[in-house]
């Protein structure tokens, strides 16, 4: 090992850059935030160990597929980090799925003090994020995951509620339901509420009225008109770029609803980022 | 696979073919508040009677009637949605962790103007 005039640890010349000195105490901790099935996070990188070898760094944790966090650590040694790369196996996520972050901690207990942050972003299984080179990302920034899926099948004389799962945010870009009316003669009338788990903070309703024994599909977005005449098919106008954040609900709200009146699920589409709780 | 919520009998599949899994909240309980026997109350859509009187809007006008001799046109008012029974609200989502929050209370800070002051409503 080599030590300047101060006793500090030199890099051996013409080995390596100058990278990001490790004391033995320091472990990277990689944290990962995931939606989707079977992710793992690979860390893989190269150390210059204090007698002047450069060994390959590799480790690998499973992530979480409910949002929250999972994290795994490793200590590198005496020396200088010379770069580091994540990447996902296992399954192939999108942008918007998998977010992660890579912090240099003293100890690796529960209460280890973190000390610097080297990457962090979201990582997909063909795009890297690394160290040194990658920026410091925030899980809300730039283009999410554009998510298409199925709600609930509600049982009859039961409203459609979806609730933004926890460690996810929404853009709210459009949705299809289907209310079927059973033969009770009365108008029924759809509406669409927003709101944050109680309060409602935005209503939407359709342009016309369902009568009995019918079948109506509801387009829910920000268009308010059909372009052309539809008869099965009613808007629901609703304001563009809706920003939902954990907790938060899309639900109907039919004046009318009768007990043998059924609702489809829903069929949503939105952009979803990771917000880690 | 497919689950049924004994809460709310909604149906739903856990993990979605895309790989991500689905984590079903029970929507809020529908009740529409009739009059019954002389006493307003509010009652599930399931066990609505046609002898019960119920508020609508008729003509832009409030007014009561019978479900019986309700009209097409006539909108139901003041139904409700509730959330259901804590033993029976079904929220498959994981717990956040609790927001810290400091035991002391800050500081109070100072105002422009006390003006009255103010009293606990």
């Amino acid at each position: 090992m080599l030590y300047d005039a101060k006793g500090s640890p030199v890099a051996p010349a013409l080995v390596g850059g100058l990278g990001f000195y490790f004391t033995g105490e320091d472990w990277l901790r990689v944290t990962s935030w995931n939606s989707l099935a079977s992710v793992r996070v690979v860390a893989t990188g190269r150390f210059l160990t204090c007698a002047g070898d450069v060994v390959p760094l590799s480790r690998d944790g499973a992530a979480n597929t409910d949002r929250t966090a999972a994290t795994f650590s490793f200590r590198p040694g005496d020396g200088w980090l010379q770069d580091l790369s994540l990447i996902v196996t296992g399954a192939a996520p999108v942008r918007g799925q998998t977010f992660v972050r890579v912090d240099v901690v003293r100890g690796d207990s529960a209460g280890a003090a973190v000390l610097s942050t080297l990457i962090q972003g979201y990582v997909t299984a063909t795009k890297r994020l690394a160290w040194p080179g990658s920026p410091i990302e925030d899980s809300l920034a730039g283009q999410g995951w554009m998510r298409s899926f199925t709600g609930t099948d509600p049982a009859a004389n039961t409203e459609v509620s979806e609730t933004v799962p926890t460690g996810a945010r929404w853009r709210f870009l459009s949705a299809v339901l289907t209310l079927v009316t059973d033969a009770t003669v009365a108008n029924r009338s759809v509406r669409i509420f927003f709101d944050d788990g109680a309060n409602v903070y935005c209503r939407g309703c359709a342009a016309g009225v369902q009568p009995a024994s019918a079948t109506q599909v509801y387009n829910i977005g920000d268009t308010g008109f059909n372009a052309v005449a539809d008869a099965v098919t009613d808007p629901v106008p609703v304001p563009s770029g809706l920003r939902l954040l954990a907790g938060h609900r899309i639900r109907s709200s039919t004046a009318n609803i009768q007990a043998g009146d059924n609702y489809s699920a829903i069929q949503m589409l939105v952009e979803e980022w990771l917000e880690p709780a | 696979m497919a689950f049924k919520c004994l809460g709310c009998d909604g149906v739903f599949d856990e993990s979605r073919s895309d790989g991500t899994l689905y984590f079903h909240v029970c929507p809020p309980l529908l009740e529409a508040r009739v009059k019954r026997n002389g006493a307003w109350l509010f009652v599930g859509l399931g066990a609505l009677q046609a002898t019960d009187t119920i508020a609508v809007l008729r003509a832009g006008e409030r007014t009561e009637t019978t479900i019986a001799l309700a009209q097409p046109g006539d909108v139901r008012l003041d139904d409700r949605a509730t959330p259901r029974a804590a033993g029976v609200h079904r929220d498959e989502n994981t717990a956040p962790p609790p927001p810290a929050v400091e035991k002391t209370p800050p500081k109070p800070r100072a105002v422009k103007s006390e003006g009255a002051g103010r009293a606990p409503a």
